[in-house]
């Protein structure tokens, strides 16, 4: 194993990368077990907080053990955080793509670019989480939020398309400005603070 | 004791659970507050339907707070106190169920005193109801601290909730959800229900027993050593959810004939509501007795107003349509005000009075062929006896309008109780004003 590459897999292991992926597993599992009420509705919710319990499981990978003593490594932290987080969110992402892209059945499908959003949105929350409060608590407000706009639907002002900007179907500017908002804001942040400690 | 406890509630999530609670109970109460403002069995369904977003977060701060002290690397520091397990978890049961069910107890004392000033119909069964929605409460922050002993990882707490949230959502009440003793009894939310009917107190017996059970095991898992122990733990939820589908009974929601009792105005007793909207009837006296009195006149008229006794929703016994008693106006009172009263116009109320004085809404479904027949044939004839403006009315209720107002008094009534018979019996109402055609 060359030293690059044991160092790769020392990261994934120190952040609980493999029992993340199992997460994302159970979370494609759940979408295809969406499929199987006859319901689109049901389907399409399924999908979604199918794809919210795979963003639960990135927070605790957002900080390593020790941070401090990380952060003191010679390596360059924002390109590392900045790869994880985006590998993390497109690997989720393309899970459950592929399992509605299996499934084949538009109709019960959450719609693509509404799934793209959610993951990464969520994904990005999460990182600006990470930032302001830490790792630890950081699934709070994405899990949070996204919880609490399955159980209310969608809204119809802007201020309510704002803050229920996960299921506005169809897609609404003011939604999709605030899931892209969340997105690059979330990445920046973590990326520049990395998780507070 | 007592200092513990206080330690215990301001180290711990006990003041965020309690606050974001009652946030959330406050909010997701609210949302239907005309539906359940001025009566009991309708606040105790809104009430148990917001476990859909309050139990994920309970669940979700038991098994953060029970994975504490592994997360913290202190089990063995807090092992060798000379306290046992069980005692030195007292402080966090306490503390975490107790700010769970105080924030919803709180907050739905708070609705419940607002309904208790407006309720016209008690039959005291919704205490019960509400009190199984708080052991709910409870018994999922204990079980989420058993949860969060065995699994501390910080993973385990979104999961948790999230899973609960799945778990709920497909539960929630609606055409979705099945209709069995199961499910009845494992979900917190009540299947549909109105005012019209009441919960069998059968069903939160059996609720009592299931929840109950989950509360102890999450107690015993919490305080469980071993693998043999935490199997042992599932036990008294499995016995609750056992016994208690055995107690639940086969359909939890019955009809309660005191709410639908019809109450008629000391005024003018044809003007009829039931009990429990019984704070409706003056905004319904007005407008009903106009109708009636413009309908003197036509042979075969209507002399009764009175609220329809069946639900909307869960009623599916109707009798067919156009089979009514020809005599009474059945109307339904779906949209109230907070205080009880009618959410609409009295002119839209009066409006909707003679509508379905003059025909039988169920024949002419919306849409349906006839409809708009029936519909012009009705503006006409409204418009006409009420003596409001034809200016709004379309081309062909216009001229019905003017050709019936062109005809004798007599002939006009005439025609006009031809009508109505037509229209309450699944007929064609215009073919009797435009005198095409004799009564079917």
């Amino acid at each position: 194993m060359t030293p690059a590459l044991r160092g790769v897999v020392l990261h994934l292991r120190s952040r609980s990368i493999p029992a993340t992926g199992l997460v994302f597993l159970a979370a494609a599992a759940f979408t295809w077990a969406g499929y199987r009420a006859d319901d689109p509705g049901v389907a399409q919710v399924v999908g979604l907080i199918a794809a919210v319990l795979g963003v639960a499981s990135v927070a605790r990978t957002l900080a390593g053990p020790d941070e401090e003593l990380e952060r003191g490594t010679p390596v360059r932290w924002r390109l590392v955080r900045t790869l994880h987080l985006t590998l993390l969110g497109g690997v989720l992402l393309g899970v459950l793509a592929t399992v509605h892209a299996v499934a084949d059945r538009p109709t019960h499908a959450v719609p693509p670019v509404g799934l793209a959003l959610a993951v990464t949105a969520l994904t990005g929350l999460t990182a600006l989480s990470a930032a302001l409060f830490g790792a630890q608590a950081a699934w709070v407000p994405p899990i949070g939020w996204a919880l609490l706009m399955v159980a209310t639907g969608p809204r119809p002002s802007v201020f309510e398309q704002v803050l229920t900007w996960m299921v506005q179907e169809p897609r609404t500017t003011a939604s999709t400005a605030t899931a892209l908002t969340l997105a690059v804001l979330g990445t920046l942040a973590y990326a520049l603070r990395g998780s507070r400690h | 004791m007592f200092r513990m406890l206080r330690l215990e509630a301001k180290r711990s999530v006990a003041l965020a659970l309690f606050l974001v609670l009652a946030a959330l109970t406050r909010v997701f109460l609210w949302m239907d507050v005309q539906e359940w403002a001025a009566a009991w069995t309708p606040l105790l369904f809104s009430m148990r339907s917001t476990a859909l977003t309050g139990l994920p977060a309970v669940l979700a701060a038991g098994i953060w707070h029970g994975g504490r002290e592994r997360r913290s690397g202190v089990t063995e520091l807090f092992a060798a106190t000379p306290r046992s397990g069980p005692v030195r978890l007292l402080p966090a049961v306490v503390v975490l169920a107790g700010a769970a069910v105080l924030a919803v107890a709180a907050v739905t004392g708070w609705a419940a005193a607002g309904v208790s000033g407006r309720a016209t119909f008690n039959d005291g069964q919704w205490p019960l109801g509400l009190a199984v929605g708080l052991l709910a409460v409870a018994a999922v922050a204990l079980l989420g601290l058993g949860i969060g002993r065995l699994a501390p990882a910080p993973v385990a707490a979104p999961l948790g909730a999230v899973l609960l949230f799945l778990v709920l959502v497909l539960g929630a009440a609606g055409d979705g959800r099945p209709v069995n003793r199961l499910v009845d009894t494992v979900l917190p939310m009540l299947p549909v229900t109105d005012g019209f009917h009441r919960v069998l107190p059968a069903l939160s017996a059996a609720q009592i027993l299931w929840f109950t059970g989950l509360g102890v095991t999450g107690v015993l898992l919490a305080v469980a050593a071993t693998t043999r122990t935490r199997a042992l733990a599932a036990i008294p939820a499995a016995a609750g959810l056992g016994l208690g589908v055995l107690v639940a009974p086969a359909g939890a929601i019955a009809p309660a004939p005191g709410a639908t009792a019809l109450v008629c105005a000391t005024e003018d007793a044809r003007v009829c509501v039931t009990r429990v909207h019984s704070r409706a009837l003056p905004d319904l006296l007005g407008p009903a007795r106009t109708v009636l009195d413009a309908f003197a006149a036509v042979p075969g008229g209507p002399r009764r107003v009175q609220e329809d006794q069946l639900s909307w929703m869960l009623d599916a016994d109707r009798g067919a349509p156009g089979t009514g008693d020809p005599d009474t106006v059945l109307i339904g009172l779906s949209y109230r005000t907070r205080q009880g009263g009618i959410r609409w116009k009295p002119d839209d109320v009066r409006d909707m009075v003679a509508r379905g004085a003059l025909v039988d809404q169920r024949c002419y479904a919306e849409g349906a062929e006839g409809w708009p027949r029936a519909d012009a044939a009705t503006r006409a004839v409204t418009t006409l006896l009420l003596g409001t403006s034809p200016d709004r009315l379309g081309p062909e209720a216009r001229t019905v309008h003017d050709s019936l107002r062109a005809l004798p008094a007599e002939e006009r009534a005439r025609r006009i109780g031809e009508a109505r018979a037509a229209g309450l019996t699944c007929g064609d109402p215009m073919a009797a004003l435009t005198g095409e055609g004799a009564v079917r």
